[in-house]
Formats: C-alpha cells, structure tokens, sequence
C-alpha cells in the first residue's frame, strides 16, 4: 500500500479566499533530503562594498515573517549549509556578484544572505544561480536592511536546472527614505518560487520590483509578494511579465497592504502574462488591503496570446512566426532584463529565454527553417 | 440708454445668483429630505406568529418543518442529508468572522399569522401595513408585472398579471411549486448550488422555507419586473427562502428582489439561495437592493447557469446587514453566452460586507463583463471578494473586471480580493482595480462652483455609483439613491 505523503503549502496568500479555486497557496510534494557539504559561492566585489562568509545562523530576527513555507525557512535559519553577509557603510557604495553552483556533489544549498545598507549609501547585489543535480534544490533566505536615504538593488538571474526546486525567501526592512529594488530573471528551475515580503514602516520608504519568467515544459513559477506600508508618503511598485509554453503554470499573488496612518501612500501592481500554449494555466491574485483612506492603490491583470497585429505586422516585414513571436516575448520581457544593470547577467539571461523558446520550437519541423533565417536565434 | 443696459445686466445677474441659490437649497434639501428615510425599514411590529420551532437546529426541527409543510418523502430526505452534510461540513477559514452567530440561538422557522392570498385586501392588516409602509402594493400597481411578499419563513401574498398566466408564465411561492410543478422543482433543486457546496448551502438545504419560483416559456417576452420582497419581522430568527427562476429558450425576465427587517439586539441570519436556470438565447437580469438590517448576518448563495447564447445581467446594491458573504456565481456553459455584473456595496459603521462575483468560462467565445464599486464610511469594511475561471473548453473568452473602491474616512476598510485562473490560451482578460478616497481636487471644482463640502462629497459619491443606478428601473434608482443619502447624511466630514 502506498504511503501517502504530506504536500507542502509554499506562497499562502496573507487573506486566503474561496478554497475551491486553489489559489490559496502552492502546494508540492516533500523534496528527499539530500547531504550537502558547506558551500561558498563565487564572489567577486567592487566599491566599498564588504562580504563576509560565515556558518551557522547570523539572521537578525525576522518577527512574524514565515516565509514561503514556514518549516523551509527555519532550515535556511538552522541548517544552512552556506552564509554571506554584505554590507556598506555611511555615505558609501558598492556591489557584490555572488554566484551559487548546484551539481550532484552540491545538490541541495541551503543558504543566507544577509545584505545591510547604512545610511545614505548604495550597494548593488547580482545574484546567479545555475547548475543541476537530480532532485537539486535551493533554499535561500535573503534578508536587507536598508539605513535612512540609502538604497540597495538585487539584480538576480535563476538558471537552475529542470530537476530543481528553487524556493527564495526574501525579506526587507526599508529605512526612511531608502529605497529597495529588486529585479529578478525566474527562468530555471522545475519550480522557482518566491515569497518577498518588504516592510514599508519609515516615511518615504520605497519598494520597487521587476520580474520576468518564461515557463516550459511543466514549470512552476510562483511569485508571492506582501507589503505592509505604514510609514507616510511610501511608495510600491511591483511589476511581474512573462509568458508561457507547453504545460507551464504561473501563480501570481500580490499583496500591497495600507496599513492605519501610512498617508500619501501610493501602491500599484501589474501581472502581465502572454500565452503561448492552450494547455498552460494562469493564476491571478493581486490583492489590495486597505485601512487607510488616504492612499492610491492600483493593480490589473492581463492574460492572452500575443496580438495578432502586432503578429500580422512583423510578419508582414518578413519574419515567419516563430521568429515573430520571439521578438514580441522578448520586447515584452525585454525592460525586465535590460534593468538587470549586468550585461553578464543580462547577455545569459536573454540567451536562456530565446534556448527555452527554440527548445518548444524544436518539438516542430520550423526550427531549421527559423534558425536559418535568423542565425543569432540558435 | 446706458442706465437700462445696466439695469438690465444687474437684474440678469440677480436673477442668476436666485437661480444658484435655488439650485443650492434644493441640493440640501435633498439631503435633508432623507432625514426620516431610515424609519422607512427598521420599524417594528409586535412578533406573532401561528407556529415556530424552537431554536437550534436538531434533526426533530427538521422533520417538524418538513411535516408541517407537507412535503414528498424525497424533500424530507433531501433536508436530512443536508443537515448531516452541516454537521459535518467545516465554517470556512477565509472571510468575515462568524464566530458570534450561535446557530442554537436561531430560530429556523416561524410561520406567520396568514395564509397566502392574492389580494392585499386579505392579507392581515398589521402584515398589510408593513408591506405598504415598504411600498410594495403601490410599485405592485405601477410597474410590476407581478409580486411576491414574504413575511418571516412564509409567502403571505402572490399575484401576476394574467396576461402572463395565459402566455404560460408561472409566477409563485414556492411552496405551490412544489405540489404543483414537482417534476420540475425535483429536477432542478439545489443542482446549481448543491448543500455540499458550503456550509450555509447545507444549512439551507435542511431548512429552507417560503421563496418564489418562476418559469418562462420558450420565447416569452416578460417586459415588465416581477418582484419578491422579503420581509424578516421575527427577532433571533432566520430567512431561507429559495428562489428558483427557469427562463426557457429565446425567453426573457427581469426580476426583482428586495429584503429588509427592523434592527434587534440579537442576531438574525439570512441563509436564502438563488437558482437561474437561463436557456438558450434567454436573458435574465436578477436586481436585487438588499437593506437587512444591522444585526443581520447575510450569508446568501446566488448561482445561474447560462445556455448557449444567453445573457444574466446581475444588478446588486448592499446596504444593509452587520455581515455579508454573497458572491453570484454566473456558470457560463452554452457558447457564446454572457455575463453582466454591477453592483455597489456600501458599508457604514459595524458592518462587514464581504462581496463581489463569480464567472466560470465553459464554453467558446462567452463573454463576462464585472463591474463593482464600494464605499466605507464610518468604520465600515467593504470587501470586495471576486473569481473568474477561463476553463479549457472555452476557446475565444473574453473576462473584464473592474472593481473600484472608495473610502470616506480613515476608519474604514477596503480590500480587494480577486482571483483570476486562466486555463486557455485563446482569451482575452483585463482586470484592473483601484482603492482611494474622494480626489480633494474634484471636491475644490464644486465647491468653487457654489456647492457645501457635503454637498460636493455626496454628489461625487453618486456619480460614482451612477453605472449601478442606471442598470436599474426609475423606482429603484431612485431607492438605491435614496439608501445613499441615508448612509452619507451626517458622515460626510
């Protein structure tokens, strides 16, 4: 008889709603646990940007915040296999490219990061993470802290492979008038799921997101964000594209929350997801929450194919379908990965999307010809 | 010459600034006319009745309602498997909190003092005089093809207009349908929304009572509303009713619910459900002004099931109720079928409105437009709860939702929750949602232009209402307007 195993609810939304839609939470079968040795990544800094590598847990608490999945987060917290601490100081700049290998010898990384800006200085973080390994997974817990009017961006690329879970826990604690940003690449990965959660307390604080996914095959992409604002005259803005092949799944669940006496508070979120196969699913949940009324709060939603003007007018100058489809992907998604602010970063990025893109297209006869006629594509 | 010019400019001008002042006062006293507006619903009469149960919910009380209204075996069946289903079934983890309706303390059943008649003449005077005070007798002569008035668990009065009745529409209290259209109301009960579907559907599946229940033939033309009102007297008890609606092919209807009741000091718990059976190239627009009062839980369950090029067109204003969960639920299974939702929800202070909509795609190239507005005041909670499905089948869909909140104070809440599932690629949908307040700007124009601040901010608040009110007939427009007055006299800051 089998044994039934208990799924893991990674991304719950902050206000579940109607049970019978599922949207509530993602929900995936236990991963084997695997030994993994202690792990340093590649790092190479610049500026005055300070990185330190340590063991075991030197998290700052986190109050309230459970992460993705509430259980995940407390082995990122306990049983980290890898730990790194970047930081300015005062008045001070820097950034930091940090890249984290998988392969069957380090299948499974369990790691912190830990990013701290003081005040009025600028730290700019690259994130990479590539490689596989058989039942590989990524667990990462990403902490900021940003001093008064300082500003730290993640710029990250996932290019994990198909046999990897990457879940990323991310929280951010925004110091007044600082700003936080993140850019995010979600292109590897059998399931890449993330959960940020960026507090908004201090006056002026600012938290700004990008992010663009190309799901294939049967991926999972999960994008989960809450930002509870009170401080006055924050600012949020979170903007998430993509599209998807084959059986691919996206989830997106948005929470700006206005918290009692964060006034001039303005907050907007937008998912936009182009549908490239009948079969792939498109779920949508951005949520609005709101106790105070002097605020601006927008979100939209927009899910389709590729319009078939814009198809009907590249094509018209010459370029076949699948090469017309690229182009109009890529000009969705392309903002996204210009923002990364690392032409490395940039340059893999792009080179994934347009390999996921062939690799779809390879399963038809089209392929030669498309390569043909547009040699960069292969 | 010059000095008659002048005069003339000056008497213009006077005659002008009469003009505004007129228009001004008459803008206040819009206001100010709504003053006793209120009274309109929450008055009381004293409580009699012929029969009740006793309150709780027990599987005796169950069987008592089913013997006393001389049910077939199979809806006494169908009460009890419901009431298991209850026992069994989990309050759901999301939503508002419930936790302070004790279902022991309701009273799940309470026949009043009259039997059914078809003149008001014979309907008792003090049950009489409610529904006059409510309007229904005079908007019965005016602009209603036919009416439905239930007081407490019973329908105390029916009519329709016979120009109907030989075109073979059937408009009655449910009970009627029951022993007289059985086949039809055993085929169609409680599908669309089956007890298991939550817990107040199980509820109401064991101990439903009273309702209407309407059919339209195949290509009838109903062109004037039919309307049920539904009238809750008894404090500490419960309203079940159960609206069933069967518009056949290339048919058409517009029906019109009302409810309300006085305030108590304890709860009462509305628990009804709605179940539209719309056939092909039919149409129904299913209105609806809900002004329960402020002790009310409402946890009402509104389903229809759309054939083949046919239209629902929901209209819904939320007044009224401590707590609210009601969420229509359009099931668009014919192709090429469409689904039309406006609706307003305005929550002043102690209240909890949980609403919004639910569209499921079925089939090719249906169509879903959802169109909400909501406003809090005064501590309020608005809550605008929503749902679309695109599912496989439904090549071609188009989805448009737009919910827009405002919020008049700082003690308020607003959320919105949509949930939005794509599983076709050949769709087309747009959400889009925005929370704020009244824009300072908009309220600086008019009062530039001669209008009080609370003037400026109640004729912003009704314009923002304006696509609801529009959707509906003068009558209720003008209800639902004056509700908004109601609600906005003396809480505009």
């Amino acid at each position: 008889m089998a044994v039934k195993t208990e799924k893991i609810q990674y991304n719950q939304l902050p206000r579940p709603t109607f049970r019978w839609m599922k949207v509530n939470h993602l929900e995936l079968d236990p991963l084997k646990a695997q030994a993994a040795p202690a792990y340093t990544p590649e790092e190479r800094h610049d500026g005055d940007a300070a990185v330190i590598f340590y063991e075991g847990n030197q998290m700052p608490g986190l109050g309230d915040f459970q992460g993705s999945n509430a259980e995940e987060l407390q082995k990122a917290l306990n049983q980290a296999n890898s730990g790194c601490a970047v930081s300015v100081g005062e008045n001070q700049k820097g950034s930091v490219h940090l890249k984290y290998s998988l392969s069957e010898a380090m299948p499974q990384l369990t790691a912190q990061l830990k990013i701290e800006a003081a005040a009025h200085s600028d730290l700019t973080v690259y994130l990479e993470f590539d490689g596989s390994a058989d039942d590989g997974s990524v667990n990462f817990l990403t902490y900021v802290k940003t001093g008064e009017g300082a500003h730290v961006k993640v710029s990250k690329v996932q290019l994990n492979g198909e046999n990897v879970r990457h879940v990323e826990h991310r929280y951010g604690d925004a110091g007044k008038e600082s700003t936080i940003d993140y850019v995010s690449a979600e292109l590897g990965g059998k399931a890449a799921i993330v959960y940020y959660k960026t507090d908004l307390m201090h006056d002026e604080s600012n938290f700004n997101s990008q992010a663009m996914y190309l799901g294939h095959d049967d991926q999972v992409v999960d994008f989960s964000y809450w930002v509870p604002t009170q401080g006055v005259k924050t600012n949020t803005d979170i903007l998430t594209t993509g599209a998807l092949l084959d059986t691919s799944k996206k989830f997106f669940r948005g929470t700006i929350d206005f918290l009692r006496g964060g006034k001039k508070a303005v907050g907007s979120e937008s998912d936009t997801c182009i549908l490239l196969s009948p079969k792939v699913h498109s779920i949508s949940v951005p949520l609005l929450l709101c106790k105070e009324d002097d605020v601006v709060g927008n979100h939209a939603s927009s899910a389709g194919q590729i319009d078939k003007d814009k198809l009907f007018y590249l094509m018209s100058r010459g370029f076949n379908e699948t090469g017309a489809q690229l182009i109009i992907v890529e000009s969705n998604i392309r903002p996204v990965i210009d923002a990364l602010g690392d032409k490395d970063l940039e340059n893999k990025a792009l080179q994934a999307v347009r390999e996921k893109m062939q690799f779809c297209r390879k399963k038809g006869d089209c392929h030669a010809k498309c390569t043909q006629r547009f040699p960069h594509l292969d | 010459m010059a000095d008659n010019k002048e005069k003339l400019v000056d008497q213009e001008k006077e005659k002008l600034v009469e003009q505004k002042e007129e228009k001004i006062a008459e803008e206040r006293q819009k206001i100010d006319t709504f003053a006793d507006f209120g009274n309109m619903y929450n008055f009381k009469k004293d409580f009699t009745y012929s029969y009740k149960t006793d309150a709780g919910l027990t599987e005796d009380i169950v069987r008592e309602i089913s013997e006393k209204k001389h049910e077939p075996k199979w809806m006494l069946d169908f009460r009890l498997k419901s009431l298991d289903i209850f026992n069994h079934m989990e309050y759901p983890d999301w939503g508002p909190d419930i936790s302070e309706l004790d279902m022991d303390n309701i009273v799940t059943y309470v026949r009043p003092n009259a039997q059914m008649k078809a003149d008001w003449n014979d309907v008792p005077d003090d049950i009489k005089d409610t529904f006059d005070r409510l309007g229904i007798p005079e908007a019965e002569k005016t602009s209603l093809a036919g009416v439905g008035a239930q007081y407490d668990s019973e329908v105390v009065y029916h009519s329709i207009q016979d120009e109907l009745v030989q075109q073979g529409v059937v408009y009655t209290d449910f009970d009627t349908a029951l022993e007289k259209y059985e086949d039809i109301v055993k085929a169609h009960f409680m599908k669309l929304v089956p007890p298991t579907d939550h817990k107040f559907a199980a509820l109401h599946g064991a101990v439903w009572s009273g309702g209407s229940f309407v059919y339209v033939p195949a290509g009838v033309d109903v062109s004037i509303p039919l309307q049920s009102y539904f009238r809750l007297n008894a404090p500490g008890a419960g309203q079940f009713e159960h609206t069933m609606i069967i518009v056949e092919k290339g048919a058409k209807v517009h029906f019109i619910e009302g409810c309300s009741a006085p305030k108590y000091n304890i709860a009462n718990l509305h628990a009804g459900c709605v179940e539209l059976f719309i056939g092909d190239d039919a149409s129904l627009t299913y209105s609806t002004i809900e002004n329960w009062s402020k002790n009310m839980y409402n946890l009402n369950t509104k389903r229809a099931i759309v054939g083949k090029n046919g239209t629902i067109n929901w209209v819904t204003g939320s007044f009224g109720s401590h707590t609210s969960c009601l969420y229509p639920m359009s099931i668009l299974q014919g192709e090429g079928a469409h689904c039309e939702f406006t609706g307003v929800t305005f929550a002043g202070k102690g209240q909890y409105l949980d609403t919004g909509s639910k569209v499921v795609h079925n089939a090719p190239n249906t169509t879903s437009n959802i169109n909400s507005k909501s406003i809090s005041k005064s501590g309020g909670v608005c809550i605008y709860r929503g749902s679309v499905v695109i599912n496989p089948p439904a090549d071609g869909a188009k989805a448009n939702v737009s919910c827009e909140s405002l919020m008049l104070d700082e003690q308020s809440q607003s959320d919105t929750i949509p949930a939005i599932v794509v599983k076709n690629d050949n769709i087309d949908l747009g959400h889009e949602a925005s929370i704020g307040r009244i824009s300072d700007e908009a309220i600086f124009y008019l009062m530039s232009r001669g209008l009080s601040e609370d003037e400026a901010r109640a004729m912003l608040v009704r314009g923002f209402v304006e696509p609801v009110s529009k959707a509906l007939p003068l009558e209720y427009a003008v209800e639902m307007n004056n509700l908004i007055n109601l609600e906005l006299k003396g809480s505009l800051k």
